[in-house]
């Protein structure tokens, strides 16, 4: 018998994640706020076993001819919510992606960007074999969404762009977006490593 | 031309990966799980580089280089893990089944031709 689901009740248990983030859940829901960036749900309905991450693309590469790093940098955040997923008995052939967000929040050159997102979310699903069986992009808004592993549903919910959102979306997409572009300090474990 | 074998199971990786290497001139080839590879290096493939991911499904990296260092021909060949797994005990552990080295992802273009350069002579 397929599980009775209240939004408002998941909403108000989520975990929630920020822009780079992502988690993978069973029992509890995942809630995230969205701008431009965009939201991939992964469901393994056997396991019901679901995950989301919340991800941009960096702005173009220094080469303008070049935009490998971008797309790395944007397999790198599907890739570890995959393997997140896989580790726990997840697997790729049983998955199926709802997604979200890309929306258009500040200027036209914004919503290039919020574009960028969507298309590349949609052709990596579609280039590797995950179906996506919902989605909902574009757009003046700022997006709630709600992904459940109880059932597999998500909940989307748009809302117009206020200056609260420019505030509290925009500031921390943009700082995640520094993040991505900013060169990655050498740490006890190092990017590159020779044996 | 050196040749290098790309393994992941991700499509992505493949196409972006091997459109890296081809630019910098080298001759790709590709396979989409360990098996896979392990079947190219049994045709006796001549390859001079083996960039493999960590976690697949089936044959793990680890699993598959231990494999692939049985082979007579490919006990010397550089081996390097391309990963998102960072973790310092994944890296012994592919260190000690015989890796060369190990790149985090999201690699650059840039590193990833760097690190082939000079593992690759």
């Amino acid at each position: 018998m397929q599980a009775v689901v209240d939004p408002k009740e998941l909403e108000r248990t989520a975990r929630n994640i920020n822009p780079g983030g992502w988690t993978v859940e069973t029992e509890r829901s995942i809630a995230t706020l969205l701008g431009s960036c965009v939201a991939v749900c992964l469901y393994d309905p056997k396991l019901k076993l679901a995950g989301m991450n919340h991800f941009l693309l960096p702005s173009r590469a220094a080469r303008q001819d070049d935009d490998t790093d971008v797309i790395l940098n944007g397999d790198y955040s599907m890739e570890v919510l995959v393997n997140s997923m896989m580790a726990k008995g997840a697997r790729k052939d049983r998955m199926v992606a709802k997604a979200f967000g890309g929306g258009t929040i500040v200027t036209s050159i914004q919503m290039a960007i919020g574009q960028r997102n969507s298309e590349f979310a949609k052709e990596w699903l579609d280039r590797e074999g995950i179906k996506l069986t919902a989605s909902d992009f574009g757009g003046a808004w700022s997006r709630k969404v709600i992904f459940t592993p109880l059932t597999g549903e998500a909940f989307c919910r748009r809302n117009p762009i206020t200056q609260d959102t420019l505030r509290t979306v925009v500031r921390a997409e943009q700082d995640y977006e520094k993040s991505l572009v900013k060169p990655v300090a050498p740490a006890a474990g190092k990017r590159v490593e020779l044996f | 031309m050196k040749t290098i074998l790309l393994v992941d199971d991700s499509a992505t990786i493949l196409l972006s990966i091997s459109n890296i290497l081809t630019k910098a001139g080298y001759a790709v080839e590709k396979a989409a799980n360990a098996n896979e590879g392990l079947n190219k290096f049994k045709t006796g493939l001549k390859v001079d580089l083996l960039i493999t991911d960590l976690n697949m499904p089936g044959m793990n990296g680890i699993e598959f280089i231990k494999e692939v260092r049985k082979l007579p021909n490919y006990k010397f060949m550089p081996i390097l893990f391309l990963t998102t797994e960072s973790q310092q005990s994944k890296k012994m552990e592919a260190k000690a089944a015989g890796a060369s080295g190990w790149l985090v992802k999201p690699a650059t273009a840039d590193e990833l031709i760097n690190t082939i350069k000079l593992v690759v002579r």
